[in-house]
């Protein structure tokens, strides 16, 4: 159990606390999503076919916890938006550099139909196919929002509206 | 009793979808006017595409072809670039990343062992991937293509 603990933190600790992260733009929400995500992978009962699978699962179940935390009255109340969103992307330690802070703020701002495809196929260089199967969508879906978040990020730049 | 008398006398009726005599022509030269301006469209959507690729061209990107911005197609490919199968190399392995959200694409560079080459490898918003091999040594420093700029940046050759 212990073990299975270790490999689950030591494989996907830093890549699903990014992704969390995105979503909730602020470090300690993002690590209670990604700790959520772990025990519930390890109550889970369902069996894991593959490392793909398994990875696909975490990353829906934090995306899915870290939207149900958004959407709960609780931190709708609780939670000042703006001011959290100030650190964002001084909390991501991409494995590799990021030259340009301006562009990741405005892909976190976007909404979250966007955010999520754009962050995963940019950030975490997934390919649609994969975006696709972590979201339960279809991926013409996946190539449409990309196309339609990268549109929102340049105006985000351009206009500086959210 | 038992049998049914029914006349047939009388003005038939009319019945008010009844094709009248000069109506299917009609439609006929509808249809063809129809597929006239569709024509016209399609000629139009096409000589569109062809000013964008002029204007594409002539935005500093160099030999790249039309679609995101840095796509690189066989016409494009120089003396320093060959196109080479994708490895699907993870951002950990590479050397250098670029993120271009605006643009639409990813590139994963990586020196490799033979002397000054870097092999680039490019992602795309429509889902479609490419590999390079360049080799630095042929390329200017003052080249505008994209692939081989980044080539350049990847081993150190630009700041």
């Amino acid at each position: 159990m212990e073990q299975r603990w270790n490999y689950l933190v030591e494989e996907y600790q830093s890549m699903l606390y990014r992704i969390a992260f995105s979503n909730m733009k602020n470090r300690a929400d993002a690590e209670d999503a990604v700790q959520e995500a772990f025990l519930r992978y390890m109550k889970d009962e369902k069996p894991i076919q593959n490392k793909e699978h398994e990875k696909a699962w975490l990353i829906r179940t934090t995306i899915h916890i870290c939207l149900d935390i958004l959407k709960s009255g609780w931190y709708q109340r609780t939670v000042p938006w703006n001011e959290s969103f100030a650190s964002a992307t001084q909390n991501i330690y991409l494995p590799y550099q990021v030259k340009d802070d301006r562009t990741l703020e405005a892909v976190l701002r976007l909404p979250v139909h966007y955010r999520n495809p754009i962050y995963l196929f940019y950030y975490e260089d997934y390919t649609i196919h994969e975006i696709a199967g972590v979201l339960n969508e279809k991926e013409a879906t996946i190539k449409t929002r990309l196309r339609r978040g990268r549109e929102e990020v340049k105006k985000i730049l351009t206009e500086g509206r959210p | 009793m038992g049998i049914q008398e029914v006349k047939r006398g009388g003005a038939a009726p009319e019945y008010p979808n009844t094709r009248k005599s000069g109506q299917a022509e009609g439609f006929h030269e509808r249809l063809q006017q129809n597929m006239k301006y569709r024509g016209q469209e399609k000629e139009e959507v096409a000589g569109t595409e062809a000013q964008t690729g002029k204007v594409q061209e002539k935005s500093g990107l160099g030999r790249i072809g039309a679609g995101l911005g840095i796509r690189v197609n066989s016409t494009a490919l120089t003396e320093a670039l060959q196109t080479v199968e994708v490895k699907h190399m993870s951002y950990e392995e590479s050397d250098n990343v670029r993120i271009a959200v605006t643009e639409g694409y990813t590139l994963k560079g990586k020196i490799q062992e033979a002397e000054a080459q870097v092999y680039v490898e490019a992602k795309y918003e429509d889902g479609r991937m490419e590999a390079y091999q360049v080799d630095t040594k042929k390329v200017s420093e003052e080249t505008e293509h994209a692939i081989e700029r980044f080539a350049l940046e990847t081993i150190g050759g630009l700041s």
